[in-house]
């Protein structure tokens, strides 16, 4: 038991140390609790999409993909052509994701082409990849738009004509339009994420024992994820509406329910996805890429799909960021996508070979609260808040080496290890 | 026509994109009327202040790791060597050869513990580089922030913490290199100090290349099992071409620094490697194999463009600085990012 305890401890270790420094930074900074909670749900719904958008690409064996600069690349596409013709609301919201599911699947396309190229170098084939893809951008966007290619536009252009303004503004009716569909505080939106996620795992245990022939009870248990989801839920609600300082703080805060219900499809639809059986061949690949071609696995094209879904994936969820936001700088709100959700996941527990749903929202959780509170507290404890920005920097890409390093180390040992067990 | 095929083969893809690309830029000085003159001292100028960066790719690649993406690393402590010299009020040529041996010795000692992890680390080197450099530039942000060895007012802030974000070097060594012996052929400054300094380092790793441990890491490097079965001990080698490399970054920011007039801290150094690997992959490197016909010819080449790109395109077009800025991003990454879709990996 003691045994199983150290090596939780050591697997979680990134999380844990995560947590107490979030702890810390909240105490340093000395916000009330109801501007933490605040900002905490904002962020959530904003970045959920694009961190979950890294999940399968992990799974097959890809690594992080870095590479999910080009599909915000599209959502940012999708943008300013919505805002470029002028419709907005629903009709410019469905708009939007058809673009951001074309492009994203283009783009997707061309990037796992080339990733199938750079087997076992896919991750800084993705960084370099996204750097390249920023030139690209800005050539066109910048150079030979108004140029090369006939587009004119007023408002969003410069002066000359040539090239988009730094900064985009959207319209009124695209700007914070799915937060502002149904809003709800966070009270009561746990209680309807509860019931919600005891509806799901009703349907699967429902489901199970329809076709399996086993007592409610089994059948409830097998649904091992939705359960856990379900009961963490229901306490989070419990807990909420049982202490009334935090149900206080909880009800100046509200919450988009329309990205939360979009974000909640969107998991629903990656566990699908892992469930079939292209799914299950994307998780042979990742887990043995010999074994997979072995057993007559397209594994080019499990690596594809992958990475056109995450690509999807991440232009949809651009969208949602850049719509909560309200404008954009044209050519530097995607720079960072990539280096932000990746250091979350990683924070959430995930590595370079694991990924879950619940990585995503507690990497989100943590991360944002570190990088919103470590700016104040390195105000409040060294009068300076340039360190607290030098450090949220730092631990961003800290978290990343760490991972890195760590899962090196444990393929090290364990190819010595097989060499061992070989002789 | 096979000759044709032959002779594409020996340039290579990128380098012939490369090679057009640049033949067009000097064509169209010429055609625009530019001051060829000064942009070919531009050049050379270029050439030797980056020298150094390129040659740090050498050792790295020959050893067996691939590409140094965690070059900022001994630009970091040459950067700390050369703010220490300011402190002490180092002028001349004293000056840099102080910075360039205390920014060795400290490069020296990160390179070796730097490949010692890298040992642990093999296939994935080049991405956990990437990070560690990303992450110890950050690192050091908040170290420029904290550090007590400073107490010039050249060097701090006048109020609040911390090192200035730019140090400059007027009235200590700024452009001592760069004017040593420097003479004119027509309108052409030929900077004299700068390239005996290339030529002692090219001469310097050649020597090495030649030696027994520089053969040894060679074979090490192209054939490790071999290398371990006429008992060569490779991790020996990869920290040795580990130390070498860092070494040069360490020396090279100081050469850098002292032709540019300033080191620029914080976060600045965080993006000099991918330059210089673009410029040794634009010689004709690939990630097995390097020398050092690739760095001259590859720094020639890439320097050449980056210098002569902003000139013709500010004649050309009225936002041209942007232009060129671009084309650097673009020519810089897809360098980098042919090479990565060459190694020859399975095929999927």
């Amino acid at each position: 038991m003691k045994g199983t305890m150290t090596t939780r401890l050591k697997d979680n270790a990134v999380t844990i140390l995560f947590a107490v420094l979030c702890i810390g930074s909240i105490l340093c900074s000395g916000q009330p609790m109801s501007y933490i909670i605040n900002e905490t749900a904002a962020r959530i719904s904003r970045n959920a999409v694009l961190i979950l958008s890294l999940i399968l690409p992990v799974l097959c064996g890809m690594g992080l993909n870095f590479s999910i600069v080009v599909g915000a690349m599209a959502g940012e596409i999708a943008l300013i052509l919505i805002t470029h013709w002028n419709v907005g609301g629903a009709l410019g919201m469905l708009a939007a994701a058809v673009i951001c599911i074309l492009l994203g699947s283009l783009f997707g396309f061309a990037v796992g082409k080339l990733m199938n190229r750079a087997v076992g170098q896919e991750m800084i084939t993705g960084i370099i990849l996204g750097y390249f893809s920023i030139g690209l951008f800005d050539l066109m966007f910048l150079i030979l738009l108004g140029r090369v290619i006939p587009f004119y536009d007023e408002e969003l252009m410069l002066a000359n004509g040539i090239g988009l303004k730094n900064t985009i503004a959207f319209h009124d009716d695209v700007k914070n339009y799915l937060d502002n569909i149904w809003r709800i505080t966070l009270d009561w939106s746990l209680v309807y994420a509860a019931i919600g996620a005891v509806a799901v795992l009703l349907i699967l245990t429902v489901r199970r024992k329809r076709n399996y022939g086993e007592t409610f009870f089994q059948a409830a248990t097998r649904c091992r994820r939705a359960a856990i989801t379900a009961g963490i839920l229901a306490a989070a609600a419990i807990i909420v509406w049982s202490i009334p300082a935090l149900r206080l703080a909880c009800q100046g805060t509200q919450v988009p329910m329309a990205v939360g219900i979009i974000t909640a499809l969107l998991c629903l639809l990656t566990t699908f996805l892992t469930r079939t059986k292209l799914g299950q061949d994307i998780r042979t690949t990742g887990h043995n890429m010999d074994v997979a071609i072995a057993s007559g696995i397209n594994v080019g094209r499990c690596r594809l799909f992958s990475i056109m879904f995450s690509t999807v994936l991440a232009a949809l969820g651009q969208v949602i960021y850049l719509q909560n936001m309200g404008n954009m700088n044209t050519f530097s709100s995607h720079e960072q996508v990539g280096q932000y959700a990746i250091a979350a996941l990683l924070v959430g527990g995930a590595s370079i070979k694991k990924a879950s749903i619940g990585h995503v929202f507690l990497g989100a959780a943590l991360f944002h609260i570190l990088f919103f509170t470590s700016p104040l507290a390195g105000n409040r404890l060294f009068g300076d808040a340039q360190i607290g920005e030098y450090f949220r920097v730092f631990v961003g890409y800290a978290v990343i080496t760490v991972a890195l390093v760590l899962y090196g180390l444990k393929q090290t040992a364990q190819k010595r290890r097989n060499e061992e067990t070989k002789r | 026509m096979k000759k044709i095929k032959r002779l594409y083969e020996a340039i290579g893809f990128s380098r012939l994109i490369i090679i057009i690309f640049l033949a067009i830029l000097v064509l169209l000085t010429f055609a625009l009327g530019l001051d060829s003159a000064g942009i070919t001292s531009d050049v050379l100028v270029r050439i030797g202040l980056n020298s150094f960066f390129v040659l740090a790719m050498l050792p790295m690649v020959e050893c067996g790791i691939g590409l140094n993406f965690a070059l900022p690393l001994g630009i970091l402590c040459g950067q700390f060597a050369g703010v220490l010299t300011v402190e002490w009020g180092l002028t001349g040529i004293g000056g840099i050869l102080a910075a360039c041996l205390l920014g060795s010795a400290l490069s020296a000692a990160v390179g070796f513990f730097y490949g010692k992890l890298l040992n642990h680390l093999r296939g994935s080197e080049m991405m956990v580089g990437t990070y560690i450099n990303f992450s110890i530039v950050s690192l050091m942000c908040i170290g420029w922030m904290l550090f007590p060895f400073f107490s010039d007012s050249r060097i701090k802030w006048a109020m609040g913490n911390g090192v200035r974000s730019t140090i400059t070097l007027d009235g200590f060594y700024d452009k001592v290199l760069n004017d040593f012996l420097a003479f004119q052929i027509g309108n052409v400054t030929i900077p004299t100090g700068l390239f005996l300094a290339f030529g002692l380092g090219c001469l310097a790793l050649w020597g090495f290349q030649k030696s027994k441990t520089g053969i040894m890491m060679k074979v090490s490097g192209m054939n490790p099992m071999f290398g371990k079965s006429i008992g060569i001990n490779n991790d020996r080698m990869r920290i040795m071409g580990t130390v070498l490399s860092t070494m040069c970054g360490a020396v090279g920011i100081v050469i850098y620094a002292q032709g540019i007039g300033m080191y620029q801290l914080y976060t600045a150094p965080r993006n000099m490697a991918f330059p210089a690997i673009a410029a040794i992959l634009v010689g004709g490197a690939t990630l097995k194999r390097a020398n050092i016909w690739h760095v001259i010819i590859g720094l020639t080449l890439y320097q050449a463009i980056l210098t002569i790109a902003p000139v013709v395109s500010a004649q050309l077009i009225d936002d041209g600085s942007s232009l060129s800025e671009i084309a650097r991003v673009i020519i810089c990454n897809g360098v980098i990012l042919y090479a990565l879709t060459k190694i020859d990996g399975r095929k999927v």
